[in-house]
């Protein structure tokens, strides 16, 4: 099951230094030329994320965690508000760009659309490609990012395993939103090293290898143990709906056996999963209300 | 058993000793050692090792981009360029790791200061037409000397 598709790109602007090496007046201006060079063809208008919105937007992976401190990022919303723009964070310039499901083909062509129509330099050599601050991005400076549900390679702890093969791929899997247990909530990141077709078939064989491997782990599991399954996913759906308070651990294994019903087919109640989901997310708790809203999304899919 | 150098006087001592770059054993007598100031090794083997680990740094630090003032080690160790130029600096060992065919792009480093004639060899631009190809006129006199530099270095 693909929950999120998120694709990034990493620009710099040339001959500026790097953001780890570069100085606040320089900084301020390359903010100004990246924002003036998007407004004046109209891709985006006054629509900067507020203090309190990037938080939760590092919280949920759509921006990057780690950047230089002395430098001030900033960062804006396209239209959609699908698409972010990082500007002095790791890099001069990040687009990320997500959606719901696996769109990757839809992103990709978003995304080089968006690139194509700004007139900035960019730091580019003909023997290394784009040239990054990170040498590990450089050459295409594109990462694919998918957000994947796989309960049963997790709960049979076959995950590591597999990353440990993914690695020699440099292919990155790991859990995200709750370590060191991701109760099936897993990342899986791409590096863009050839051209974009053997790009795509990389992806694809990788998708498929994983989901195939979970779809026949999950239909072993459910068929020893049926009668201990559904009563797992009828507990966590009663827990879901009766509960006043439970632990974010306690969460976690909730929605992971109501997401894995609902994938098999034990659970066709979608209104009431997603009412707790709206009267959890109203709830002064700031961090699990960020993932449930993220987990909002997951259900409808 | 001769000498391996004079090939005359019978060999005395059995030695490794650090010849291109590489570490050899070798036969002498006590006249070349004396001679030629030959460096014999008594100690562990390790050492050796160690020796031309410190003298592969020692060689590598003297690496640094001008620009950034970032040096070889520094740019292994962490992994992060300062700019640009860093790629072009560390060019010849970063071309041994990377190994990628990039994607095309229409404005390169390259082509910012150089146009190719008709007979195929790269003729620098005028300042002017460099000054044009640059959004940014202060920064583009601030490179221009520093890139011309590297190229004449790599030719």
């Amino acid at each position: 099951m693909i929950l999120r598709t998120k694709i990034s790109i990493y620009r710099n602007i040339f001959p500026y230094n790097f953001t780890p090496k570069l100085n606040s007046k320089e900084g301020e201006f390359l903010i100004q030329k990246i924002i003036y060079s998007f407004f004046k063809k109209n891709i985006i208008k006054k629509n900067e994320i507020k203090k309190k919105e990037i938080q939760k937007l590092k919280n949920l992976d759509l921006i990057e965690k780690n950047i230089p401190f002395h430098i001030k990022p900033k960062y804006f919303y396209l239209d959609d508000k699908k698409t972010i723009l990082e500007i002095n964070s790791k890099e001069h310039l990040i687009i990320n760009i997500y959606d719901d499901g696996g769109l990757i083909e839809k992103l990709n062509t978003k995304i080089t659309d968006l690139q194509n129509k700004t007139d900035l330099t960019f730091s580019y050599s003909k023997k290394f490609g784009f040239l990054t601050s990170d040498i590990n991005l450089c050459g295409y400076a594109k990462s694919v990012t998918l957000y994947i549900f796989i309960p049963s390679l997790s709960l049979l702890n076959k995950t590591s395993e597999i990353s440990e093969n993914l690695k020699n791929f440099q292919i990155d899997l790991s859990g995200f939103f709750y370590n060191p247990n991701p109760y099936g909530f897993f990342k899986l990141r791409f590096i863009q090293k050839e051209n974009d077709d053997d790009f795509k078939k990389r992806i694809e064989n990788t998708l498929n290898m994983i989901l195939s491997l979970e779809e026949k782990e999950s239909k072993n599991y459910i068929h020893k143990n049926t009668l201990i399954f559904k009563d797992k996913v009828s507990k966590s759906l009663g827990i879901f709906k009766n509960a006043y308070i439970i632990t974010i651990d306690e969460y976690f294994k909730n929605i992971m056996y109501i997401l894995w019903g609902k994938k098999e087919g034990i659970i066709i109640d979608n209104e009431t999963i997603e009412n707790k989901f709206f009267n959890l997310i109203n709830k002064k708790d700031n961090e699990r209300a960020e993932i449930l809203k993220y987990m909002k999304l997951s259900a409808k899919i | 058993m001769k000498c391996e150098i004079c090939r005359e006087n019978e060999v005395e001592i059995k030695t490794r000793a650090i010849i291109n770059g590489k570490i050899k054993e070798i036969f002498l007598c006590r006249n070349c050692i004396k001679k030629y100031k030959i460096q014999t090794i008594t100690k562990p083997k390790y050492t050796d090792y160690l020796k031309l680990l410190i003298e592969e740094i020692s060689n590598k630090k003297s690496l640094i981009c001008r620009n950034c003032k970032i040096s070889y080690i520094d740019f292994v160790k962490n992994g992060n360029a300062g700019c640009p130029f860093c790629y072009m600096y560390f060019s010849k060992i970063l071309e041994k790791i990377i190994d990628i065919n990039p994607p095309l792009y229409h404005k390169a480093i390259e082509d910012l200061i150089y146009k190719k004639e008709k007979n195929g060899k790269n003729k620098i631009l005028k300042k002017a037409d460099i000054y044009l190809r640059f959004d940014d006129v202060d920064m583009a006199k601030k490179h221009l000397k520093m890139l011309k530099k590297i190229k004449e270095n790599d030719t």
